[in-house]
């Protein structure tokens, strides 16, 4: 590669103390990852292999108890200069859906005024427009990981790590948000690092597919999913290619879990 | 409330809340005139309803006079206890070391019997307005500050991760995620404060005062006035009814989200509900 990965990850390791009695425990055991600028990578692996730790690494929030990560070939501070959206939308109950959209604008210093003429004028995109004053109780789990989404978006960060953002939709909305996202992505060309459980999702969304085994976390293994873009979901997911990479895919995550069982 | 079908009738309507609790008291008011009439118990005991309106009314000016000292007092001693609570609750918060140090002595401070410190009050600053605010904002500033304890415990940790990554200060976490997040918390406390807050004003009054609605019952029941007593309190009861509804109206206006947003009462509901319901509407 002739530039540097925007973000690099290289033999990560976190080790954390044991609870009462046990020993340490290993969350993730050498993990090299690399992210070109405007890439979009996914990570698989079954529930508990240490994705969340990963990215609690990758966005600064952890130090890793071994290994290093690089920003554009360099060591950064990553906390601030990474996005990060978590599982849960996080959105502030006391704030309206384009508070919560602003607010990343407005922790920088941003008057709340323009923050919200920003994030006002991104609505449409994120399909929230009409629900700018809306409380976020009041509305969808989908619009919810919009705003989510959005919050993250207008914070600034080129670097996105998003933790299984649609997990916890119904399988209709998930297909909505999955082509919407990719879209979105199409159009600003983000570097995506997405965390999923779902096969299918990955592939769907992605240029490249990590497998995570857990217990410790490693890759085991990384595909080049090769379809071409834009990406539909008829099309795309008849791809006898597609079905080539998932078929293998589930066999290795199956046999991941049944060493780990 | 909803999917309450015990009743033929809707009990849910809003004009209900008010209506059905009005009827209930207009029944009790009208059986305890009945009783007077009927029984031969002295009007220096137990004054029907209209005797004590009559009292009141006629003894009007005094009680205006009289309630404006002890509203005064409430008042200051209620702001006084808002400012120790909060404060106390983000010193506390902001430490561990302090929250150790102070902590247990807050909740033993609970202990100590108000009433038995108010004399000493009343030595360090004679009879004026002082002693009757420090009871006040003695008894009224706990709840307050519990509450608020717990409030600023209550910002979910994810929450002020995700606003590290978002580059947030520590006094914006605390600005933007703590402190809203403990508010309604705070409310909860203000509501059981302004209750104490009254019986505060009146123990302070009791202890030493030549004014005041306390002091005023003190002075009716060595006259045996009773039916100007039984108005005084009443009136009484209308400030500490008053000022819990002020809490209300208040936590209405500055925390919207937590009323429409969950939908009018979620989180409080039955009696509680209710309560707050009427509170509002005084």
């Amino acid at each position: 590669m002739a530039e540097p990965p925007r973000l690099r990850a290289e033999g990560l390791t976190k080790t954390f103390p044991g609870r009462s009695g046990g020993g340490p425990v290993r969350a993730l055991d050498g993990v090299d990852l690399a992210v070109a600028p405007g890439e979009f990578v996914s990570i698989v692996g079954p529930s508990g292999c240490g994705k969340s730790t990963l990215f609690n690494l990758l966005a600064g929030l952890d130090p890793p108890s071994a290994g290093r990560i690089l920003l554009d070939g360099q060591p950064a501070e990553l906390l601030g200069a990474i996005g990060y959206m978590p599982q849960a939308d996080l959105l502030m109950p006391w704030r309206t859906v384009l508070d919560n959209a602003a607010l990343g604008l407005q922790l920088d210093g941003v008057s709340r005024r323009e923050a919200r003429g920003r994030a006002r004028s991104e609505l449409p995109r994120f399909g929230l427009a009409g629900f700018e004053d809306a409380w976020p109780s009041q509305v969808s789990g989908g619009m919810r990981q919009r705003a989510a989404l959005l919050r993250t978006f207008l914070a600034g960060h080129d670097v996105m790590l998003l933790d299984e953002p649609f997990g916890a939709l119904d399988a209709l909305t998930r297909e909505e948000l999955q082509e919407w996202l990719l879209r979105i992505w199409q159009e600003d060309r983000k570097t995506i690092l997405f965390v999923t459980h779902d096969v299918e999702e990955a592939l769907f969304l992605s240029d490249r597919v990590h497998v995570m085994s857990g217990r410790p976390g490693r890759i085991e293994l990384s595909v080049d999913v090769g379809l071409e873009r834009p990406r539909e979901r008829g099309p795309t997911t008849t791809d006898p290619r597609f079905a080539d990479l998932k078929a293998r895919l589930i066999a290795l995550l199956q046999r991941g879990v049944e060493a780990a069982a | 409330m909803k999917g309450d079908g015990r009743r033929g009738f809707s009990l849910d309507s809003a004009a209900m809340r008010i209506v059905a609790p009005a009827a209930f008291a207009v029944v009790v008011l009208a059986l305890w005139q009945l009783y007077t009439v009927v029984s031969d118990v002295p009007e220096s005991s137990l004054p029907a309803p209209t005797e004590i309106a009559r009292a009141g009314w006629e003894h009007r000016d005094l009680l205006i006079d009289n309630t404006w000292v002890t509203v005064e007092e409430i008042l200051i001693g209620f702001a006084l206890a808002i400012a120790l609570g909060v404060v106390l609750a983000i010193l506390i918060r902001s430490s561990r070391t302090i929250e150790r140090a102070v902590y247990p002595w807050l909740v033993v401070s609970q202990m100590v019997p108000v009433p038995a410190v108010a004399p000493i009050f009343v030595i360090w600053t004679g009879f004026d307005l002082r002693p009757k605010v420090m009871v006040v904002a003695l008894v009224a500033f706990f709840p307050i500050a519990v509450n608020s304890i717990d409030g600023l415990r209550a910002a979910d940790p994810q929450l002020l991760r995700l606003m590290r990554t978002l580059r947030a200060s520590r006094w914006q976490q605390f600005r933007y995620a703590r402190l809203p997040a403990a508010l309604p918390f705070l409310f909860s406390g203000l509501k059981v404060a302004a209750a104490l807050a009254v019986i505060g004003a009146v123990f302070g009054e009791w202890v030493g005062s030549s004014e005041g609605l306390g002091h005023l019952i003190l002075v009716l029941n060595n006259a045996t006035e009773t039916a100007t007593m039984f108005a005084t309190i009443f009136v009484l009861s209308v400030i500490g009814i008053a000022l819990f509804g002020l809490v209300i109206l208040l936590e209405r206006r500055l925390l919207p989200w937590y009323y429409e947003g969950r939908g009018a009462n979620r989180g409080v509901s039955g009696p509680a509900a209710d309560a707050v319901e009427i509170g509002a509407r005084l």
